[in-house]
């Protein structure tokens, strides 16, 4: 599944990877086409500043909120709005450079597994179904800026709403430009066959218009009337396998959402202008504005030497007990993940640090890749990680409930993942090395800076000094401050910017997935799948342990498709109205929904964190595959565990009701 | 594939996509109004809007029908009146959040200090009908009944009965809301700006203490778990309305416009019953719940009223015009003088 941009220093596989995927690797194609490569190059170069931008804005703005209001000054309501408008440009920016640099979340596991020039015929397919894709929802994107732009509406009273608007328009047409390209500089005659789709594309709303102006012209229209229907009623069709052959043939996600949204709508009647307003809620979501900035903060310490040093305090406090690095390594991880989301981050950063370290204490090859695999995503249960507060935005539970329940199933998790690892390691010879407390105290000092990240954003919360936006936006300001001026870990001028950049275009893609999820989830309410939903539970699944059942099978399917965010975003509202007939307990369910698509992440054979893990460590799949069964196995124990003993997420519920 | 050959094929789905183009959405549009509402199933607003699907499909015989999105699922105000003006959904249960954002002018009916109870609210509203009407028709949507949230009261954790004691709260204020920031701003106090689903966790953490919204809003959100004080000082009302976008209206046939028309005008008396009531209602099941009601003072109260016109009139030009409150108050003040 999904790749990431996220580089190491070391890292050459980076340069292997992207070499195929990137635009830049291009230059050399023949004439026009390689003047057009060079016109988006640059381009390329301008989005990425601009993104970087918006993502400093993003978290000044809110801190700047929070610094005038704690220190009693008048803040203005900009501060507030900025870091959202920020979020969506991140949103669009992000998603065109994914674009060029082929880094879109894609279940494309055929990209992988067919032979290279099979491959790349499959890659030129699904670039140009993304196209049209794109281009639709540049076209839908534009009859929503019409809308806004005739109603007059505005933001605080100023700034005009189809501005913002018009950015998402911007997006969608990069994107589509995007994939023309990628497509074209494998057969330049496909640019020809976009260029028409995209008038063909502009017609409906010429058809419009075209009445409107020309009345006589109506006759016209009529003779072709006949034509029209009998297309109208296979055009769905042509639409659905367009959206079918780029799904088999690796089409990123979003294409895919974006599509379905878009068909969906057409099909029950209703505009397809309807799916930008969705994307348009991006803005609105509240805490989605933490999404850019725990992502920087995770990007930005793992490009600098935190993982080192982080590593080094657990290994210094830990290693001395036997089996203590297995545990140290799966706590390092799940600290990693709480603060950068469910992005992938901590495998790509932290990997092959731990893979080494537990190599040298003499921890099997596979005991420990399995173990570094399994812990890729281990920390989402804890507070403040992403997941928690999206599950609780879209199920409408308080997000400090949620951050209480994940406490116990958390730690049990942490504790299924190390106990394996113990319990592997054992059999081969581990070297143990005695408690040290000079060293444990320099460890403790060189990576006090970072220890102290999770204090301040915790406390900023606990004591309502902050909100959560605010409370990541200083932590994202903290963290660069940390990186850039204490450690001075990466030079300001170049590396910084490029972490930063980088950053903004793994969770731009995120961020657009999120928003077509959206989109589709406004289709399924339009035509009332959720009470088809509720209505088949009722009449079909007869009890809780049954109905449990099934939903922890859907969402280890399901989390082996979709990353977290979306599969929250698509399937809460489907699955919470269901859960509460059989009546458990929304807090309850939330975590059991995020264990499943923590779970599901490692579940061969298209599990995200195998393909991460297969790609940083250079291994076939199948093997990862083997490493990581055994963990597999207590884990889905642990999951047991979760679902059906709801006292583990609901133990410190009473605590955090007390006013 | 040659270039011949290509081309050929680009230009017959040229021609087929050309030709899909013609819109044919016009003739098999259906006539059903797809209508959103925050208002959960079950609520006596979602009942009222039952009540008028089915009056509705009775005066029609059955070729116009409503169907409904209750409990937000189709999203915020904001969302639903974005999602009206791409023609996806036909018409919103808003309160003046959404109002607001289809026409910010409307906004003059909470100008606070001006209209302080229902029957002013009334006897303003019934006078400016036309003007108000037609601020919504220029935007596109048709009225189909006025139905309130209720008049505001300030909730907090401590006790408030002066403006000095707000200065000592941390209060809120949607980021969105130009009247209550103004307001805040006349009281020298900054409040706390967020967007509504951040309140509660803001409450919960000490982010925000107090709040000025409708005893209903309260109530239905959980945020009085986390007040202790209402201050019953009804200083300005929230207002809402249930509009309908004139495309989608003007589709319908003459017949079919009035009986949905007179579907509205049955279902008012029963909307202002339950609108009324419903401020009442909701104070007392606040009381039940422990939150302990401070009366105001004649003194206080007029010190309130003071900085509450003096920000309503700071908002004129800003959110609406100053000749519509000029209307506004002239309306109120006759039917103070002579009671209509």
């Amino acid at each position: 599944m999904g790749t990431s941009s996220l580089t190491s220093p070391d890292s050459e596989v980076e340069a292997e990877s992207t070499s195929e995927s990137d635009l830049d690797a291009a230059r050399e194609s023949r004439g026009w086409l390689k003047g057009l490569l060079h016109i988006d190059g640059f381009l390329g170069r301008v989005d990425g500043k601009l993104l970087a931008l918006a993502m400093i804005c993003c978290a000044g703005f809110a801190s700047l909120d929070f610094v005038l209001r704690n220190f009693g000054l008048a803040s203005s309501p900009w501060f507030d709005r900025i870091p959202k408008y920020c979020t969506l440009a991140i949103a669009m920016l992000g998603a065109s450079l994914a674009t060029r640099q082929g880094n879109h979340i894609a279940i494309d596991i055929v990209h992988r597994f067919a032979p290279p020039k099979l491959g790349a015929w499959f890659r030129a397919i699904s670039d140009s179904a993304i196209c049209i894709i794109c281009m639709y929802l540049a076209y839908a994107s534009f009859e929503f800026l019409e809308g806004e732009f005739e109603a007059g509406a505005k933001e605080l009273e100023v700034l005009p709403t189809w501005t913002i608007a018009a950015l998402i328009v911007w997006g969608f047409a990069f994107c589509a430009w995007r994939f023309a390209l990628r497509a074209m500089r494998f057969r330049p005659w496909l640019g020809l066959c976009f260029f028409f789709a995209a008038v063909a594309g502009s017609l409906p709303n010429a058809v419009d218009w075209f009445p409107e102006r020309y009345p006589d012209a109506e006759r016209a229209l009529d003779l072709i009337t006949p034509l029209s229907d009998f297309a109208f009623a296979y055009m769905p069709w042509v639409a659905g396998l367009v959206i079918l052959v780029g799904f088999l043939t690796g089409m990123p996600l979003f294409g895919v959402l974006g599509g379905i949204a878009m068909l969906g709508f057409w099909v029950a009647e209703s505009p397809i202008a309807a799916v930008p307003p969705s994307v348009y809620q991006l803005l609105d979501a509240p805490a989605l504005v933490t999404l850019p900035l725990f992502t920087l903060m995770g990007a930005v310490l793992a490009k600098g030497n935190a993982p080192a040093r982080l590593v080094r305090v657990a290994r210094a406090w830990l290693g001395w007990a036997p089996g203590g690095l297995a545990v140290a390594a799966v706590v390092v991880c799940a600290f990693f993940t709480t603060f950068s989301g469910a992005s992938g981050v901590t495998i790509l950063a932290l990997g092959v640090l731990l893979h080494q370290m537990l190599s040298e204490e003499g921890y099997s090859e596979n005991t420990s890749l399995g173990l570094v695999t399994a812990s890729g995503s281990i920390g989402l249960l804890f507070a403040p990680a992403l997941p928690l507060i999206m599950y609780g935005i879209f199920a409408k539970v308080d997000i400090d409930h949620m951050f209480l329940a994940g406490i116990l199933p958390g730690c049990l998790l942490i504790l299924a993942v190390a106990g394996t690892g113990v319990a592997l390691g054992r059999r081969s010879k581990l070297n143990t090395h005695p408690f040290e407390w000079a060293e444990a105290k320099a460890s403790f000092r060189a990576a006090i800076w970072e220890l102290l990240l999770p204090v301040i954003i915790l406390g900023l919360l606990i004591l309502g000094l902050a909100d959560i936006t605010e409370a990541a936006a200083v932590g994202a300001v903290y963290t660069l401050i940390v990186v850039g001026f204490i450690h001075k870990d990466l030079d300001l001028k170049t590396e910084m910017g490029e972490a930063i950049t980088e950053s903004g275009v793994l969770i731009g893609a995120v961020l657009v997935i999120v928003g077509l999820a959206l989109g589709l989830v406004a289709y399924f309410v339009d035509v009332e799948i959720p009470q088809a939903i509720v209505a088949w539970a009722k009449a079909n699944i007869s009890n809780k342990i049954v109905f449990l059942l099934y939903t922890n099978l859907l969402l280890l399917v399901v989390g082996c498709l979709l990353d977290i965010l979306s599969a929250i975003v698509i399937f809460v509202p489907l699955l919470v109205p269901v859960a509460q007939i059989f009546d458990v307990h929304p807090v309850h369910f939330g975590i059991i929904f995020l264990a499943n698509l923590e779970i599901g992440y490692l579940t061969p054979p298209v599990g995200m964190n195998l393909f991460l893990s297969s790609f940083r460590f250079k291994k076939e799949l199948p093997a990862i595959w083997k490493t990581v069964l055994p963990y597999l196995v207590v884990l889905f124990v642990a999951l047991i565990i979760i679902t059906y003993v709801p006292w583990l997420s609901t133990a410190f519920l009473d605590l955090g009701s007390t006013p | 594939m040659s270039l011949k050959k290509s081309i050929l094929f680009v230009l017959v789905s040229f021609v087929t996509v050309t030709v899909l183009a013609e819109d044919s959405f016009a003739r098999r549009r259906s006539k059903t109004l797809k209508i959103a509402t925050l208002a959960p199933e079950g609520s006596a607003w979602w009942q009222i809007l039952k009540d008028a699907d089915k009056r509705i499909r009775e005066l029609t015989n059955g070729s116009v029908k409503i169907r409904l999105y209750p409990g937000g699922v189709a999203g915020d105000e904001p969302d639903v009146v974005r999602k009206m003006r791409v023609g996806q959904l036909h018409g919103g249960a808003l309160t003046s959040v959404g109002l607001a954002e289809i026409q910010p002018e409307l906004m003059v009916l909470q100008a606070p200090g001006v209209i302080q109870t229902w029957a002013e609210l009334d006897a303003a509203r019934t006078k400016m009908s036309d003007k108000l009407k037609a601020l919504l028709r220029e935007k596109g949507y048709e009225v189909l009944v006025w139905g309130d949230v209720g008049f505001n009261r300030l909730f907090s954790k401590t006790r408030v009965d002066t403006i000095e004691d707000v200065k000592k709260t941390k209060p809120w204020c949607w980021t969105q809301d130009g009247l209550t920031r103004q307001f805040y701003k006349e009281l020298d106090v900054n409040p706390v700006m967020t967007s509504m689903p951040e309140v509660l966790p803001g409450l919960q953490t000490g982010l925000m203490n107090a709040y000025s919204v409708a005893p209903l809003v309260s109530l239905s959100l959980q945020w009085f778990t986390r007040s202790e004080y209402m201050y019953d000082l009804p200083l300005a009302v929230t207002i809402g309305a249930v509009v309908i976008t004139k495309k989608k209206f003007d589709t319908l046939t003459d017949a079919e416009k009035a009986a949905i028309e007179q579907a509205g005008r049955e279902i008012t008396p029963k909307m202002e019953e339950m609108v009324r009531g419903g401020d009442e209602d909701a104070i007392a099941a606040l009381k039940k719940a422990g939150v302990k009601v401070v009366v105001p003072t004649a003194r206080q109260k007029k010190q309130w009223q003071k900085a509450a016109l003096a920000s309503a009139q700071a908002s004129a030009g800003e959110v609406y015009s100053d000749a519509l409150l000029q209307d506004l108050k002239t309306a109120v003040s006759e039917y103070r003088a002579n009671g209509n």
